[in-house]
């Protein structure tokens, strides 16, 4: 039986856990077209949801005469509006997530493609974009579940390197898309240039913004020895090191403090971080991690 | 603070690449292994500290490299041998005086005590201030200024390894003249001379005087300012040496026809010694002593008697005499005696008659030695006389109340006529002539008892300028000696038997009757005839002044030393040959003119009690101060490169525990 892309990124069962659960955002958005969310707003579904003063202006039809009737004053029905979500996945496709085991990139995808498919479940509009999306063709706005094949042939396509820097990808994203929604950015923030200014244009938009930092396995417990000349995948940056035991200490304390500060950055700015590595299993992640953030249910 | 240099410049070739090297070394090792890693972001900051200063980064960062030069740099400076001059370090001027005297060549332990001088020379020398400047002088029983003052070290390390060992006598003299010549200028003052002004000044000096003892001074010499330090070498262990201070062979007096050789052996070592002797005859041995005990600091003569009937195989010949003894000193273990032919002494008289010169010419003694003919005055006329004078046939010619046209290629003694020369004057005929003295120190008249001898009628002598007066009387000198072209002309102012107008004979003197006149004509057949004067050779001391006779005046000799080594020697002023070259211990031997033969031989021999007493004293006598031994060389400088070294070695440690523990500072 050949492979399918699916198969790659997304298990079956996996895929069976993801059916049940739902994305979920703390604003309140404007769906474009009626979806199978309740929407926070009162809209026009059948479901009853509250009364409210007439004031004048407002729609003759959704008047209760009943209730006028007994009253002799007019009160407005109000009903459970249904809408649909904007979900955006932002992964970032630089040369540096082509590390670990499985790569961060592959973890980054299947996590986008999860994500996704949750939100193909729930009538979401969806749309998966790597960074670098504004070097290439736009990334397809999917909606229903029937699309989880476009989803992960678009997922698929994406392969390192193809960078664009995360501030500049962060911008083309913000002019392309300039929608409410959700967005999930998973990337591993190691940008020479720093991550501040990209999370803060991403906060200025009208979007609830979710981090997941992934770290490879050698970022975070390093097993090198020596004399070495380290290379920087991205840049050919070099640095020469001498690895020793206060050196690797001392590694371990930026790391820590560089996880800290993205921490820090993110509640500050209302953004829900998670730092995660690549080799955690997608599903726990989204059952367990991602519930807890609510970002699912 | 003061430097030395103790490397040559291909030593600090390779010191100095050294650092080169290892920074070389270092960027090699540096070849780090590359890693590519998804971003250097971490790491750069994890390391950013360092950046904050870049010299201070690579410093750190290079520890190793940093440890290693400081490790070099370390032993280059001790090598330059950092120090402080304990004393006053201000120009010091040092003499150092070094003995290089038979005794020195005395072997203490491994090296020979020059060595060990030489060595402790040369400590002195690393241990001068650089301000300082040195002057060597090497002194057996000469000395030799072997580099004069300089403060270039190195010059005077090697000029110092120059001195080799020579077999002679210690004499300190003219070592101490040498080195006072700039400490005591000497000082003549003259009131309002403005000259004096111009005098040198003194210059106060350290006198090192690197001996064994065993100095001698002739004169009493004043030090003036000369600081003299007495460091005795070869003191380190008792001596244990004996040796051979004299050896002789002549001829027994009392008993014809024997030989006697003697020695004299000295045991200066601290336990009584006991050895064999050996007495060789030109490589033969010809008698032995067993077991000779010599007591400590005892002298002993030993005598050995060798029979004349052996007598024609050492007419001519060597006798070596040998001590088997292994001692400090080898060189005084043995000694020679030499025995030159005979010669055959050919005499010419000519006399109208002399009864009692003819019967003193026919002893044995004389008989054996000389052959020699009479004649009468008309002799003097023939061609045969012409043939014999002319061609130095004969080696005396006796002229007894007569004399020749001209003079012959020969000695002379002329009796109671003058020579036909100018030069030789006669007083008036006088008598009566009391004789008064002879000259014993001369050795035609020694022995002479003249005192009874009484004398008719005689004349005063005078001779060319030169002449020797060996018998004087109340008219003044009735005999004198001189000398004419390598000959010597003896001269007597009276004669033995005079004629008188009658042709009777008369005596004139009554000498003959007296002891002394065989003997007085034994003596001209002897020192006129060439009667080849001693049978046994005198031996001499290295070093020694040796003055070479010959029998006919050839224009040069040879000599060859005991290392086959030959020098020609012109012939001097009284038919003498200056042999100054007696270095080596041995034989040497004389060729004659053109002569292929050896015609003479004489050794030379260390036969001093002072080279072969090895012991070392406590102090020396120089001029009016007694200088006691010293060890000034511990007093020099305090140097530092032990501790440098010390340093450099904590240096090393540290950075192998840097290596090994990899820990990064």
């Amino acid at each position: 039986m050949p492979r399918t892309p699916s198969q790659d990124l997304l298990s079956p069962q996996l895929l069976a856990q993801l059916e049940r659960l739902e994305l979920v955002t703390r604003k309140v958005f404007r769906g474009r077209m009626k979806g199978e969310r309740r929407s926070q707003r009162k809209g026009q579904s059948v479901e009853f949801a509250d009364f409210r003063n007439y004031v004048p202006g407002d729609d003759l039809r959704f008047i209760d005469w009943n209730l006028y009737a007994r009253l002799d004053r007019l009160f407005l029905k109000l009903f459970l509006e249904e809408e649909d979500l904007h979900f955006y996945a932002l992964v970032d496709c630089s040369r540096s997530m082509d590390f670990g085991e499985p790569s961060k990139l592959t973890f980054a995808k299947q996590l986008a493609a999860s994500l996704g498919y949750i939100g193909l479940c729930r009538a979401d509009r969806v749309k998966v974009e790597s960074l670098a999306s504004g070097l290439r063709s736009a990334a397809p706005s999917l909606r229903g579940k029937s699309s989880l094949r476009r989803l992960i042939d678009h997922v698929d396509q994406f392969t390192p390197g193809e960078d664009q820097g995360l501030l500049e990808g962060v911008r083309q994203f913000c002019l392309r898309n300039p929608g409410q929604g959700i967005l999930v950015l998973i990337t591993d923030l190691m940008d020479k240039s720093g991550y501040e200014s990209a999370l803060r244009l991403l906060v200025s938009q009208r979007i609830d913004v979710y981090v997941i930092h992934v770290l490879s396995q050698e970022e975070i417990n390093p097993e090198v020895q020596g004399d070495l000349r380290l290379v920087d995948s991205e840049d050919q940056d070099q640095a020469e090191v001498t690895i020793s035991r206060p050196l690797l200490q001392k590694y371990e304390r930026t790391l820590r403090a560089f996880v800290g500060s993205a921490r820090d950055f993110c509640a500050k700015r209302g953004i829900t971080y998670l730092q995660t590595t690549s080799h955690q299993p997608i599903d726990q992640l989204v059952a367990h991690y991602l519930r807890q953030r609510g970002l699912v249910r | 603070m003061s430097f030395l240099n103790s490397l040559s410049f291909l030593g600090w070739g390779v010191l100095l690449s050294v650092p080169p090297l290892i920074v070389l070394l270092y960027f090699l090792k540096l070849k780090r292994a590359p890693l590519v890693v998804p971003s250097t972001y971490l790491w750069s900051r994890a390391i950013e500290d360092m950046h904050v200063n870049t010299i201070w980064q690579k410093l750190r960062r290079n520890i190793l490299l940093w440890l290693q030069l400081l490790f070099v740099a370390l032993l280059i400076l001790a090598v330059l041998r950092p120090g402080n001059q304990a004393m006053q370090a201000t120009q010091e001027r040092l003499v150092l005086l070094i003995d290089q005297s038979a005794s020195m060549n005395a072997s203490v332990g491994s090296e020979t005590r020059l060595e060990i001088a030489k060595r402790r020379a040369t400590e002195l020398i690393d241990g001068m201030s650089p301000e300082s400047v040195a002057m060597i002088i090497s002194f057996a029983d000469e000395a030799r200024v072997v580099q004069s003052y300089t403060n270039n070290r190195a010059l005077l390390r090697r000029k110092l390894d120059q001195i080799q060992p020579t077999n002679r006598l210690t004499q300190l003299d003219e070592a101490l003249q040498a080195a006072s010549g700039l400490a005591n200028p000497p000082q003549t003052y003259e009131e309002g001379n403005p000259n004096a002004l111009g005098l040198a000044q003194p210059l106060e000096a350290r006198l090192y005087l690197f001996t064994d003892g065993g100095v001698q001074l002739d004169s009493e010499f004043s030090l003036g300012n000369l600081k003299p330090e007495y460091i005795p070498v070869g003191n380190q262990r008792l001596p244990n040496n004996v040796g051979i201070v004299a050896f002789a062979a002549d001829e027994n007096p009392e008993q014809a026809g024997q030989i006697q050789a003697f020695a004299q052996l000295f045991n200066s070592s601290d336990d009584p010694q006991v050895f064999d002797l050996e007495l060789f005859m030109e490589g033969d041995l010809l008698d032995a002593r067993s077991d000779v005990e010599l007591a400590p600091g005892a002298t002993a003569s030993v005598s050995f008697d060798v029979s004349r009937s052996v007598e024609d195989s050492i007419a001519s010949g060597v006798l070596k005499l040998v001590m088997n003894i292994k001692d400090d000193l080898e060189i005084d273990n043995m000694a020679y005696a030499v025995f030159n032919t005979r010669k055959q002494s050919r005499i010419l008289v000519i006399t109208p008659g002399n009864d009692a010169l003819e019967l003193a010419l026919e002893t044995d003694e004389i008989s054996e030695f000389a052959r020699v003919r009479v004649e009468n005055a008309e002799f003097l006329e023939t061609e045969t006389y012409r043939n014999l004078t002319e061609t130095t046939a004969v080696d005396l010619v006796i002229y007894d109340r007569c004399k020749p046209e001209k003079m012959p290629m020969a000695n002379t003694l002329f009796w109671g006529q003058l020579p036909p020369l100018e030069t030789w004057k006669q007083g008036p005929l006088s008598s009566p002539v009391v004789l008064i003295d002879a000259d014993e120190t001369h050795p035609l008249v020694e022995w002479l008892e003249l005192g009874e001898v009484l004398v008719a009628e005689g004349f005063q002598v005078t001779g060319p300028p030169g002449t020797l007066n060996l018998i004087s009387s109340n008219l003044g000198s009735v005999m004198a000696i001189g000398q004419r072209l390598g000959f010597e002309d003896a001269v007597i102012g009276f004669e033995i038997v005079t004629a008188t107008e009658d042709g009777k004979k008369l005596a004139n003197t009554d000498w003959p009757r007296h002891l002394s006149f065989p003997m007085f004509i034994q003596n001209v057949v002897n020192y006129l005839g060439n009667a080849a004067g001693l049978n046994a050779q005198k031996s001499y001391l290295p070093g020694e002044n040796i003055e070479i006779r010959t029998v006919v005046p050839y224009e040069s000799i040879t000599v060859e030393a005991p290392d086959q080594q030959r020098k020609s020697i012109r012939r001097g002023r009284q038919n003498t040959y200056q042999f100054t070259d007696s270095r080596d211990l041995g034989i040497y031997k004389v060729y004659e003119g053109e002569d292929r033969f050896v015609d003479q031989q004489f050794a030379v021999n260390l036969t001093s009690r002072e080279e072969s007493d090895l012991r070392v004293p406590d102090s020396l006598e120089l001029g009016y101060e007694e200088v006691q031994a010293g060890q000034a060389l511990e007093l020099g400088r305090q140097e530092y490169w032990k501790w440098l070294l010390m340093l450099s070695l904590i240096i090393l440690g540290v950075e192998w525990y840097i290596y090994n523990r990899r820990i990064y500072i």
